[in-house]
């Protein structure tokens, strides 16, 4: 270390800037989710309109919770205490600036196109490739002040909150980056790379490592800096927090295939996913009485302070998630509560619990130090904890309850052998009494967020017209430094030492352990044949189909039914023939879903007229009296792109999908002739006449074609499919 | 042969147990060199970070409300 003096001031104004947004798209995300909620018990308000239909809301409500209102949060409490941990200000204040306002750019990209139904179907990667390389520009300009700012510190040692923020940015890169890999079909649309099996495997590799590292490796850098600021007291064990970091590194990333037991993915990868995820336990906890200790002779200060009830609590349902996380990806547990709300209640007490107190303890921590005043009100502050924290409590029991009941009546048999509960809208009307509970807690919390929300603008408004900038200084680091460490050396045992002080070094093990791990699972699964046996009698979709499919995906149908029946006796009874690997090989994106709020969809090809297609999109209540599902009057009316559909083959045969050269070019012709024959039977059914060109009967295709491929000998599925088309329709016309 | 061909030559186990290795034994070093006696002062000082910057324009306020 030099003994030169330097003197400087925080940048506390692109914080100021990050909280007050937090505050806005919490508010946006949950009224979102909200509405959403109250879709599934009151379907009429759905108002029969396609952008507010349940479909296209239910990725608006989680990417505006994860990405702005988790997200704009992650970036204050980065910015605030980055700059005091590094005793330095952030590297360049216009890259602050661009970080912000690109950020917000794309939340309103995503909060107008989803919506309007552009997606990729991928959960919590919905967003179409445009909106996809503006979030890798600007996380690239948020990484580069981040780094800018770590070269010019003031404090040698990086303190372990800020490895977990260069976890965070390392890894949510590379996630982003290959789960989002396309082909490009149009101005808003594109097909994954990756098909089926592999697809699935990269979607909840990235999912389940989004959850890890954007809900959880900033939020535990955040507690370890904010906590022990709150508490006036140093972390409890800084050796621990040690191996919390790199436990959860090493272990996390290997986890995601716990998302897909029971699927066509490979035994193998669902089991390491399992193995992974059970040692996960060992840091989650670790960390999380790392974290409650350092309360450990301040626990007085907790009945007055409301700040600390919050992190309190956050660190309890931090705990409380890693335990069921690992829980529910033991096999057997799995089965029973895979795309029942059980997964909806574990997310929630997670994100509410944890990343939602986490986020508000750390607004009322840094309200008074950011607008240089008092808090508006305590009192204020602790009601919002007392709602929220009834309002939590309320969501989640009711979903637990919804969750174990669906999961309970799908697999149930009377004694004759029999489903007990055979008509599967049984289930969903069930849960009803609980998703009211469900409105009642997310009302509350949404209440709770309103409080905050007016506790922060009352705040501001007492801010002094000129914010003080206290001067700062500390001494310079040296080039020196980095001889020192080099000279530490292994053979002192300080390398990690040694790692500490050197960022870039850091970062780049940091990288090896994310990069490598993932390596392991994704090698195999993608070079290895017998991962995915293919079946002779699978062939690519007409181009009608293809259209339909993309209808299906536009309008979200995956957020509420799965194509993936389980080799388990309850599912193949309900909905047929077990899905298998090879059935996938031409499904990009695989749509498999990971809720069932209605039934799957894996082998409704064939199962009913195309008339009743007709008027379940209509008003499904026309034919499935109690249903929750939203109707689609829209999609009678609209005309199908055409143009889109020759672009869409056009990306497919890129891919690698084997359409002949007359089937890219006569595309539009031959999903106009398929949709002619689809209509006539409408009509012959006693249907409405003039559907032919229109998005319903692209979806009715796609429809009667899901599942119907292994049910074929590869003699009658032509290329085109064309002839197994012959063969629905005649069946068709029962 | 393509490389699909030389992978499936292999046998699954392989990825898992050079895995469960590599990790394993990266994550045993960094226990060790965590808990050497010798790191603990500068553990000890790492702590206590936080608590070291002076940015909090609070201090020496009286912390009152609106209330």
């Amino acid at each position: 270390m030099s003994d030169r003096v330097e003197r400087f001031v925080y940048d506390d104004q692109i914080v100021r800037m990050f909280l007050l947004v937090t505050v806005l798209w919490g508010l946006v995300g949950m009224a979102v989710g909200l509405l959403i909620a109250l879709q599934l018990v009151l379907p009429v308000l759905n108002f029969q309109t396609s952008w507010l239909s349940f479909g296209r809301l239910r990725p608006l409500h989680t990417n505006a919770v994860i990405f702005a209102f988790a997200g704009n949060a992650i970036f204050a409490g980065v910015y605030y205490s980055s700059q005091r941990l590094l005793k330095a200000r952030m590297w360049s204040d216009a890259l602050g600036r661009l970080h912000f306002w690109g950020w917000q750019a794309i939340i309103v990209a995503a909060a107008v196109t989803l919506p309007l139904g552009y997606s990729q179907s991928k959960e919590y990667a919905e967003l179409e490739w445009p909106i996809d390389i503006a979030i890798a520009v600007i996380w690239v300009v948020f990484a580069a002040n981040f780094f800018g700012t770590l070269a010019r510190r003031r404090e040698r040692h990086l303190y372990v909150a800020l490895w977990f923020y260069i976890a965070t940015l390392v890894a949510i890169a590379v996630l982003h980056i290959f789960n989002n890999l396309v082909v490009v079909a149009g101005p808003m649309k594109s097909y994954s790379i990756y098909a089926g099996v592999q697809d699935a495997f990269m979607q909840w590799w990235y999912g389940h490592n989004a959850v890890a590292f954007f809900l959880t490796t900033p939020f535990l850098g955040m507690m370890y800096y904010f906590l022990p600021k709150a508490a006036e007291r140093p972390v409890y064990s800084y050796r621990l927090s040690i191996l919390h970091f790199w436990t959860l590194v090493f272990l996390y990333i290997w986890a995601g295939p716990h998302h897909l037991h029971y699927t066509a993915l490979p035994a193998w990868a669902s089991t390491l996913g399992m193995l992974f995820s059970v040692m996960l336990w060992m840091p989650s906890w670790g960390g999380m009485i790392n974290g409650l200790l350092t309360l450990r002779g301040a626990w007085s200060k907790v009945t007055d302070d409301p700040v600390l009830k919050f992190f309190v609590v956050a660190i309890t349902f931090y705990g409380m998630s890693t335990f069921e996380g690992p829980l529910l990806s033991i096999k057997s547990v799995n089965a029973l509560s895979h795309y029942t709300d059980w997964t909806i209640a574990h997310v929630h007490a997670g994100t509410l619990g944890w990343v939602g107190f986490m986020i508000f303890g750390m607004i009322y921590w840094l309200l008074p130090r950011l607008f240089q005043t008092e808090l508006w009100s305590k009192k204020l502050a602790e009601l919002h904890f007392w709602i929220g924290t009834i309002g939590i409590l309320l969501y989640i029991v009711a979903i637990y309850a919804a969750g174990l009941t669906q999961g309970l009546m799908f697999r149930a048999f009377d004694e004759s052998g029999r489903l007990a509960y055979p008509d599967f809208v049984e289930t969903t009307v069930r849960l009803i009494p609980m998703y009211w509970v469900r409105v009642l807690g997310g009302g509350l919390y949404i209440a709770g967020m309103a409080l905050c929300a007016w506790n922060v603008v009352m705040t501001w408004r007492r801010a002094p017209a000129v914010y003080a900038e206290p001067v700062h200084e500390a001494l310079a680091l040296t080039r020196e430094y980095r001889a020192e460490v080099t000279a530490a050396g292994f053979q002192r045992a300080a390398w990690h030492r040694r790692w500490e002080g050197m960022p870039l070094t850091f970062s780049i093990w940091v990288v090896v352990a994310v990069v490598s791990a993932s390596l392991f699972e994704i090698i195999p699964m993608f070079l290895i044949r017998s991962n995915v046996p293919t079946i002779a009698a699978v062939k690519p979709y007409t181009s009608l189909e293809l259209a339909g499919r993309d209808v299906y995906i536009s309008e979200g149908c995956n957020n509420c039914h799965s194509q993936m029946i389980r080799p388990i006796r309850s599912e193949t009874v309900r909905y047929g023939e077990y899905s298998k690997p090879g059935e996938f090989v031409y499904d990009h994106p695989f749509l498999w879903g990971s809720r069932r709020i209605g039934p799957d969809l894996q082998r409704i090809g064939g199962k009913y007229p195309n008339l009743w297609h007709v008027r379940h999109m209509e008003d499904p209540r026309s034919t499935t009296p109690q249903s929750i599902m939203p109707p689609y009057p829209w999609l009678a009316k609209r005309p199908l792109d055409f143009a889109a559909v020759e672009r869409g083959v056009a990306a497919q045969v890129t891919l690698g999908v084997p359409y002949t050269p007359q089937q890219v070019k006569g595309a539009a012709e031959l999903a106009r002739e398929q949709g002619r024959q689809i209509a006539q039977t409408i009509v012959e059914q006693g249907g409405p006449k003039g559907l032919e060109e229109t998005q319903l009967v692209g979806l009715i295709a796609y429809l009667q074609r899901l599942g119907t491929d292994i049910k074929k000998s590869p003699a009658t599925a032509g290329p085109d499919g064309r002839r197994a088309e012959a063969e629905r329709e005649s069946a068709g016309r029962r | 042969m393509s490389l699909t061909d030389v992978m499936s030559g292999f046998g699954l186990h392989l990825f898992a147990e050079a895995g469960l290795v590599l990790f394993g034994a990266a994550f045993l070093a960094i226990v060790v060199t965590t808990f050497l006696r010798r790191n603990r002062e500068h553990f000890e000082r790492a702590r206590l970070l936080p608590l070291e910057d002076d940015g909090d324009t609070l201090k020496g306020r009286e912390a009152r409300t609106h209330e």
